[in-house]
């Protein structure tokens, strides 16, 4: 089976999205998803916010790319993460970017468990493909 | 036979269509038709079902939907 590992280290709410549609597609083919998310991209893993991030747009922008997102049918983030989640997606946060947004481990996610550097470089090491957002 | 309407993007379209494939037991078929607006679930769909040995059998357009025919199969 092949395997994709995802690294997201930024916490706007765009790349979130685009590591997320590239996650389903995966799995969609059968491979093996790991998801890590590290630094204040973290934050997007709590209860709290459930991928809800800024989009990196002027507010007239942003005001506008969410109006076409909804006239397009476009899901939020939190409705693809609890897809990903639904199909498998193995989501892995770092632990020193949880205590930066001041979070605890149950504040995260159900499923979304704690990693490190170790465990992203032996995933990335054992993976087809690796991205970075 | 089994239709399925939605203006969903293409991700949720096809964890939608990877939800009927596994609903399916092992040997059963059946044939899927997906009807969008968005003009690359057609190809995207052509290429899951390539990767993953189903049958894809084509795309139609109807006014300004598409209307996407394929065949799952379980083995």
């Amino acid at each position: 089976m092949s395997k994709i590992t995802i690294l997201l280290a930024d916490n706007s709410v765009d790349k979130l999205y685009h590591g997320l549609v590239i996650a389903l597609g995966a799995r969609a083919l059968g491979w093996n998803v790991k998801f890590f998310v590290t630094s204040q991209a973290v934050v997007l893993f709590t209860k709290n916010r459930k991928g809800k991030g800024k989009l990196n747009l002027p507010f007239i922008a942003r005001f506008f790319v969410k109006l076409q997102m909804k006239r397009f049918n476009i899901p939020d983030a939190d409705k693809l993460i609890e897809e990903a989640l639904n199909q498998g997606v193995e989501f892995y946060v770092d632990e020193a970017g949880l205590r930066l947004v001041n979070a605890k481990n149950e504040d995260l996610l159900e499923n979304v468990k704690l990693s490190g550097s170790i465990s992203f470089l032996l995933e990335a090491k054992d993976s087809d493909v690796v991205i970075t957002l | 036979m089994k239709i399925i309407e939605s203006n969903d993007i293409c991700p949720i379209i096809l964890t939608t269509v990877l939800k009927e494939w596994a609903s399916l037991k092992k040997g059963e078929e059946e044939e899927l038709i997906i009807i969008t607006n968005w003009e690359a679930v057609g190809q995207e769909l052509e290429k899951w079902c390539r990767e993953t040995g189903n049958m894809f059998i084509g795309v139609t357009r109807k006014d300004k939907k598409f209307e996407v025919r394929l065949k799952l199969i379980k083995k």
